[in-house]
């Protein structure tokens, strides 16, 4: 089966959309939606809370930016 | 999916491969979801216990209502070794791929085979062990990377979007034909 190229071109673009609609509609869930703890502290320990998700995300996407350049030196230049 | 599919042959249909996996997988998501949920509603003594049985997660789903469904069938016992049969191997087969892209990555570093086999068995062990203690734990890693797995397509998609998508397509059609 040979999809059209203009599929292709379409899928790539609403996708990037329904992605970033996806990530705001998990994370404003009633059970996931919360900041703060009781205290008022970034939740980071919360099992579902946002603080703890998007702390992790964070922290996950800065080892990769850190690490691109000698990524992409040892695996794709050589 | 990268993974499984860099053993794909000459011959595959990536495209059409790629939409049935995806079809399959969703369909049998949504089957299993109508499944279950008239099944809690069923089983439990009222509808606060149905839904404190649903806010309890997967694992509750899996591990209480699942077998008090079988209990309740004729040849449960029999359809419950099936299923919890089928369940492991689903799991073992997901598995796989993740062991494996690891196994390449850390390969790709150039390392002797025994060495590489170290790393990602103290690897696995190091960072599997705390959710295998702690089940908050684990409900936390599953929640926050389950999610995180639409992030990481967006940063694909948009690095696609932003290196003009029709080119790539074909170099990925060429690669995958090598």
């Amino acid at each position: 089966m040979k999809l059209p190229t203009g599929f292709f071109k379409y899928a790539i673009f609403i996708n990037i959309a329904v992605g970033f609609f996806l990530i705001y509609w998990w994370l404003s869930q009633d059970f996931s939606s919360t900041w703060f703890d009781t205290e008022g502290n970034w939740d980071l320990f919360g099992v579902y809370s946002n603080a703890s998700t998007i702390t992790q995300w964070g922290l996950v996407i800065l080892i990769g930016i850190l690490l691109n350049g000698y990524l992409y030196r040892k695996f794709v230049k050589s | 999916m990268m993974t499984i599919s860099s053993f794909s042959r000459d011959n595959e249909d990536v495209t059409l491969n790629t939409f049935i996996g995806a079809f399959g997988n969703n369909t049998a998501s949504l089957l299993s979801g109508m499944a279950i949920l008239p099944a809690v509603f069923a089983l439990a003594a009222s509808d606060a216990e149905a839904i404190s049985f649903l806010q309890a997660g997967n694992q509750a789903l899996t591990f209480t209502i699942i077998p008090m469904l079988f209990a309740n069938v004729p040849g449960g016992d029999f359809l419950s070794a099936i299923f919890f049969l089928a369940l492991f191997v689903a799991a073992f087969s997901s598995l796989l791929p993740m062991i494996e892209l690891f196994l390449q990555n850390v390969a790709d570093l150039k390392l002797s085979k025994r060495k590489t086999l170290i790393v990602v068995i103290a690897c696995f062990i190091i960072f599997g062990f705390p959710s295998a203690w702690s089940l908050d734990f684990f409900s936390n890693q599953d929640w926050v990377w389950g999610v995180g797995l639409i992030v990481t397509g967006l940063f694909i998609l948009i690095g696609v979007a932003m290196n003009n998508p029709v080119p790539l397509k074909k170099i990925i059609l060429i690669l995958v034909r090598i």
